[in-house]
């Protein structure tokens, strides 16, 4: 919104104010200024002259010869003019040569198409003040003589303006007309406050024989109209004064009886609107609710089609006009408009707001009014109306009463009241008596229109005026805003609290969390990402990457039920989905966060949230307690549960209408993807090679290694579903674990992720899943690529976490004994079976255990698979005590052990190991030893 | 072996002589150190040449025996010492040679190996938190997808408040939405550590329905701040915009790491009363004007006030008995300060390349 100054100098009696010294205070007071404008600055070289005789070009169709007389200290000109408006009689700007114009117009000695042209006549364009170049400025209402300077001929022409905020008056509905931001600067200033003159007199018959009334259906959202008649109208251009005024704040001069309309919502900030009475079907006007279908032509020109909350004025036959955001085009004022029917009206804001959003159609009333005005108001602009109408089309007055109707009329609800002890005010504001004492409190709610009576005790009783007693000021708190910015924040003292602050630390979640971060970005040479909650659904499409559980029904997503794009519809069940894309795109532009390797690899992370409408957050469980109760110490868990009963109706709420939130798994994803083939070639169809898939496998399984050795857990259990379908379907998932399908979970390749108690009971839980890309979705990449996939359940681990406590390593005194062993088993059993078999022979012999680890070396396949035991595994051993160096004999009991005890190891009535095979292995084994 | 210049010199004089001459021979030739492993194998090893000669000692008469050890000693002795000298001379010409080479090229520089990197976002969040939790704020986290209650009702942002419109939020099924703030969890936490005065600072994720480009995403992220202490009515220092000014000018300054000049301009915000906006002095130009600040030498950063009565009874707190401030600081646009970010759109991008400088720190 734009405010002029000289407007506010006007309304404040002071011709003298200081803006600059203002303006400071006013942004730190009231609102925001966003710019500074100049407007008609730069014109006084520019002089009234008056078209004396016009002839045509001798050279030019579209050219003519004018003759301008410049009053008595200038000799008369001949200048070409190009203007087809130009006509004898008319009075307009002249600029004389020599003169550069604001606009950036040189004026110059000219000669056009060879008649000489000394000066020019100018147009509102060619002299800056809009964009209007269609005609001659004609100054109309101007008085002074003919050679006079612009700035003495037309009072007010040189004008600064303000830009206001929009944003920072949406709480402030008296200030978006020129009378409320007076009010203020007036408060500021400590002067009053003139109001303008509303002596103009109503009488006679009711403006409309058919009468004025609102519609009960509509009574709700319409607490005032008033109307009244104005005869005496002959419809021109305003004088130029205010033509110019209007351009000033950004409004299209149209004609005196829409200009005064426009000047009274400009001043007052109620907008108006003038019906040509001849126009008004049936001679009534009623404010009612549309019909449900009903359609109205309005200003600009539109049919609109409305619906039945839709607030209309109507007239005998239908609506004339969208209520407090357009006219209608039937009635609207023409040139031949002799008698005119003002509107001015209170709506209210939701009401107007819900139209104008619902129609596309703001304007500069529909903005005023879904603030919800001061009711007060559209009396005094009424009358101001008529006062501004009789300045710009002499001859108009009121010919009727001024009819008021509506619930406001009837009875204007009690101002409110606000009860409060001037030691509140200060002590909100953090004010001491000495620096606010009570007479300058009172004085600057006296100053803003508040009226105070003393109350009990010394308090205060201050009545809220009209114009703020909306849904502004109504409490005590608002009160302090008042004073806090009148007094001035930036004079208020500040205080200290922070000071005796005790650190607090922080939850046991966040710190592990960060230490995930570091294992994933420093130790698994990953790159963190953040991406959208909502899924990609080209991508899913595309990928087939939907959810499904342990029966192949898909599983359902958060939907929204508005959307900004058809691609984001729903929100993401897991963190796979968006990884995958992402590595895709990063593939597709090139991006490797490799260092020079050869193959385009690209390792992504994130920490993110899976939304799970089906399941809900469960309380009081140990493992996967929602977010909220996870992250936080034990009592402010307590708390959180305790306080429940509090937001007791929204919780019961919930549950009566099975309206529990839905959980939000916190995870963690891992992608990590290479391209395939040289690239051209679309080697898409391909499989990629064993060995990169092994490669991407080994990177995303040392992933989910180092987390949870990072959080001093267990080593992770990984295994395939049908490798241990016992295991599968006995192990509960943990709550926010991903789903039992995911679209892009490989069925012969992946493995899920179990959590082993750190107590050694044995106890698992299910808490992620690796896999490598599901074969179709690799196919349907748009860059030929072999992806590894890892999604964990991080609140799982990190509640698991919290009770570990780390501890140092503790460096060995004697040498180890290293030995290899290799175990000849069956086509099904895996590398982990075996290594986690030869582990718990060797830790559950009796004897003193000796065993610092177990791991796999190497695995290799017999080329003939046909062999009983195709499959050999390498098992490494290291052996150490902490008494001193082993012996030989001490070195070999363990290996004898675990030939009698690998050799008796069954599946069903199968032997897992080729036991003749075995013992040649170990006997070469002891010989080495 | 100048005694065979005697004219009775037994033969093994002349044998023992010829043998260290040849290997004498054989020593000063070898010009690498597995050559000389070889003559040194060959010569004193089990079955070497000169061990040999040592072993014949027995078969001789037992009065050559004396002369004979001598003489196999001094030559065994002989055979090490040029065997030693000549390993030395190997070893200073190889140093010499490494020393004298200048093939070597320091320009091959190493392109790095690969390496992972963290999001900005988690560098600026794990700052505040540290900034905040410092100074005694909890660390709370809560739900994206929440109720109409938490994010509206609870925050005194009534049915008609424009901000319940569809063109601001991302509605979901049952009246709940995702958040369009982080206050949506101011309630929850007056709820959970209320009773006691207190202070915690929620981070996340929030949602706007509106559409993007350079300066607008529909995701970005927040810090709601929140303090609670009891009213001089109940005994306590009660909480004012003297303090709240105060607040902001110590955290914000640990925040950037330098002093931070701030103020406070009205601004409306339904959940607090009175309301701000609050400005920083431009930290491009301190204050004198730029175009960052568009010459007005201040820079707008977060909205924040004192918390509305209403809130409190959300809440479940007297207003007579407590007061509070709170704050709602875009970590988004911090990490964009922070790292000379143009495009916000960037941040939820998943372009690796965004990320790639920021390694360490974690
Ligand atoms: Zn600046």
């Amino acid at each position: 919104m734009f405010v002029s100054q000289n407007w506010i100098r006007e309304l404040i009696g002071d011709a003298s104010v200081d803006f600059a010294a203002l303006e400071g205070r006013f942004v730190l007071a009231v609102a925001e200024i966003e710019g500074v404008v100049r407007f008609g600055h730069g014109l006084t070289d520019v002089v009234i002259g008056e078209v004396v005789g016009v002839e045509p070009h001798p050279n030019a169709d579209k050219l003519r010869l004018a003759d301008v007389d410049l009053g008595p200290s200038r000799p008369a000109v001949r200048v070409v003019c190009g203007a087809p408006d130009l006509r004898l009689g008319m009075r307009v700007p002249f600029v004389p040569p020599g003169v550069a114009l604001p606009s950036g117009i040189e004026v110059r000695h000219g000669e056009v198409r060879g008649i000489p042209s000394p000066g020019m006549l100018a147009s509102e364009a060619d002299l800056g003040l809009s964009e209007d170049h269609d005609g001659l400025l004609e100054l109309h209402g101007v008085t002074a003589p003919n050679g006079t300077a612009l700035p003495d001929a037309i009072p007010g022409l040189e004008d600064v303006l303000y830009e206001i905020d929009n944003k920072s008056l949406t709480h402030r509905p008296d200030l978006w007309g020129h009378l409320g931001i007076a009010r203020e600067i007036a408060a500021l200033l400590d002067r009053p406050l003139l109001l303008p003159p509303t002596d103009a007199v109503f009488g006679g018959p009711a403006p409309l024989a058919g009468g004025v009334a609102i519609d009960p259906g509509a009574a709700d959202v319409c607490p005032r109209y008033l109307a009244a008649r104005f005869s005496g109208v002959q419809v021109a251009p305003s004088p130029v004064a205010a033509r110019l005024r209007l351009r000033a704040l950004g409004v299209r001069p149209i004609s005196n009886v829409v200009d005064a309309t426009n000047l009274v919502m400009l001043e007052t900030g109620n907008p108006l609107h003038a019906f040509d009475a001849r126009f008004v079907r049936g001679e009534q006007i009623v404010v009612r609710r549309a019909a449900d279908g009903e359609t109205i032509r309005t200003l600009d020109d539109a049919v609109r089609t409305l619906q039945a909350d839709d607030l209309v004025i109507a007239d005998g036959e239908g609506p004339v006009a969208l209520a407090g955001i357009m006219g209608g085009g039937d009635s609207e004022i023409r040139d031949d408009t002799t008698t005119v029917v003002l509107e001015s009206a209170n709506f209210d804001g939701a009401q107007i707001r819900k139209t104008s959003a619902r129609l596309g159609l703001r304007s500069e009333s529909s903005a005023r009014f879904e603030k919800s005005l001061d009711p007060d108001l559209p009396a005094f602009a009424a009358a101001r109306f008529a006062a501004t109408l009789a300045a710009l089309c002499p001859g108009a007055a009121p010919c009727s009463t001024l009819v008021d109707v509506g619930r406001h009329a009837e009875a204007p609800a009690p101002l409110p009241q606000i009860d409060v002890g001037r030691d509140y005010l200060r002590q909100r504001l953090g004010l001491s008596d000495a620096l606010l004492p009570d007479a300058a409190l009172d004085a600057t709610l006296l100053r803003l229109g508040f009226r105070l009576q003393e109350g009990a005790k010394g308090r205060l009783v201050v009545t809220v005026p009209r114009f703020r007693a909306g849904r502004d000021v109504g409490i005590a708190d608002d009160l302090v805003e008042e004073l806090g910015r009148h007094y001035g924040y930036d004079r208020i003292p500040s205080a200290t609290v922070l000071a005796e602050a005790k650190p607090t630390p922080l939850p046991p979640a966040r710190s592990l969390e960060r230490r995930l971060r570091a294992v994933c970005a420093i130790g698994a040479a990953l790159t963190e990402v953040e991406l959208y909650s909502f899924e990609h659904e080209p991508t899913r499409e595309r990928l087939g990457l939907q959810s499904r559980d342990g029966g192949g029904g898909e599983l359902p997503r958060l939907r929204l039920r508005n959307t900004l794009s058809s691609e984001h519809v729903a929100l993401r069940r897991g963190l796979c989905e968006g990884l995958l894309g992402a590595v895709e795109r990063n593939l597709g532009h090139g991006t490797a966060s490799v260092g020079p390797q050869k193959g385009l690899r690209v390792g992504l992370f994130e920490f993110g949230h899976g939304y799970l409408p089906e399941r809900t957050p469960p309380q009081g469980a140990d493992f996967g307690l929602p977010p909220v109760l996870v992250r936080g110490d034990a009592a402010a868990r307590d708390a959180y549960l305790a306080g429940l009963g509090a937001l007791a109706e929204d919780a019961a709420q919930a549950a009566a209408n099975k309206r529990a939130l839905p959980l939000e798994a916190n995870r963690l994803g891992v992608a990590i993807g290479e391209r395939l083939g040289g690239g051209a070639d679309g080697g898409a169809a391909e499989a990629p090679p064993a060995a990169l898939t092994a490669s991407l496998w080994a990177e995303a399984t040392a992933a989910v290694v180092a987390v949870f050795a990072a959080l001093g857990l267990p080593a992770p259990l990984l295994r395939r579903q049908d490798r241990d379908a016992a295991l599968y379907a006995g192990t509960a998932a943990s709550p926010g674990c991903p789903d039992d399908a995911p679209g892009w979970l490989h069925p012969a390749r992946h493995a899920w992720v179990y959590l082993q108690a750190a107590d050694g009971s044995g106890a698992v839980r299910r808490v992620g899943v690796c896999s490598m890309l599901h074969p179709q979705a690799r196919a349907a990449l748009e860059v030929p690529a072999e992806v590894a996939l890892v999604e964990l359940d991080t609140d799982a681990l990190l509640l698991a976490a919290q009770g570990v406590r780390q501890k140092a390593g503790r460096p060995a005194r004697f040498p180890a004994t290293e030995f290899h062993i290799t175990v000849p088993v069956l086509s099904e059993v895996a590398a982990d079976e075996v290594r986690q078999k030869v582990e718990s022979v060797l830790v559950s012999r009796r004897e003193p255990a000796n065993v610092e680890s177990v791991g796999i070396r190497s695995t290799y396949w017999l080329p003939d698979l046909t062999h009983s035991h195709p499959y050999r595994v390498t098992i490494e051993v290291r052996l150490r005590s902490s008494d001193g160096t082993l012996t030989r004999q001490e070195s070999h009991k363990p290996i004898l052990s675990l030939k009698s005890q690998l050799t008796e190891w069954m599946k069903g009535n199968q032997h897992v190991v080729d036991a003749d095979l075995l013992a040649e292995h170990i006997a070469a084994l002891m010989h080495v030893l | 072996m100048s005694t065979s210049a005697e004219g009775n010199a037994p033969a093994w004089q002349a044998e023992i002589a010829a043998l260290q001459a040849t290997l004498a021979a054989a020593i000063a030739a070898a010009d690498d150190a597995a050559a000389l492993r070889q003559i040194e194998v060959d010569a004193l090893g089990k079955k070497g040449s000169v061990t040999a000669l040592m072993k014949r000692v027995g078969a001789l008469p037992p009065d050559e025996r004396r002369a004979y050890g001598a003489a196999a000693g001094q030559a065994r002795g002989a055979v090490s010492a040029a065997l030693a000298a000549r390993s030395d001379a190997l070893a200073q010409a190889r140093l010499q040679a490494e020393l004298d080479d200048r093939s070597f090229d320091e320009t091959l520089v190493g392109s790095s190996t690969r390496r992972g990197a963290v999001h900005p976002l988690s560098l600026v969040r794990r700052d505040i938190e540290d900034v905040f939790s410092s100074m005694g704020f909890h660390v709370l986290d809560y739900p994206e997808v929440d109720s109409e209650f938490s994010n509206f009702e609870a925050l005194n942002i009534p049915s008609w408040h424009p901000a319940r419109d569809m063109q601001d939020t991302f509605w979901l099924d049952a009246g709940h939405l995702l958040r369009t703030h982080t206050s949506a969890g101011q309630v929850r936490t007056m709820h959970r550590l209320g009773g006691e005065p207190f202070r915690a600072i929620f981070p996340g994720r929030v949602f706007r329905y509106e559409s993007t480009d350079a300066s607008h995403e529909h995701t970005f992220h927040q810090v709601e701040g929140l303090m609670i202490d009891r009213a001089p009515a109940a005994g306590g220092p009660g909480v004012s915009v003297g303090h709240l000014l105060d607040a902001m000018r110590t955290l914000l300054s640990a925040i950037f790491g330098e002093a931070v000049q701030v103020r406070l301009r009205p601004g409306y915000f339904p959940f607090v009363e009175p309301g701000f906006e609050l400005d920083i002095a431009c930290r491009n130009c301190g204050g004198a004007g730029c175009s960052v600040c568009k010459q007005s030498g201040w820079l707008e950063l977060l909205p924040c006030g004192l918390v509305h009565p209403n809130v409190l009874r959300m809440g479940g707190l007297d207003p007579d008995q407590w007061q509070g401030w709170a704050f709602g600081l875009g970590l988004s646009r911090l990490v964009m300060m922070r790292y000379g970010i143009g495009d916000i759109r960037l941040m939820l991008s998943g372009d690796a390349r965004f990320c790639e400088p920021f390694v360490a720190g974690c």
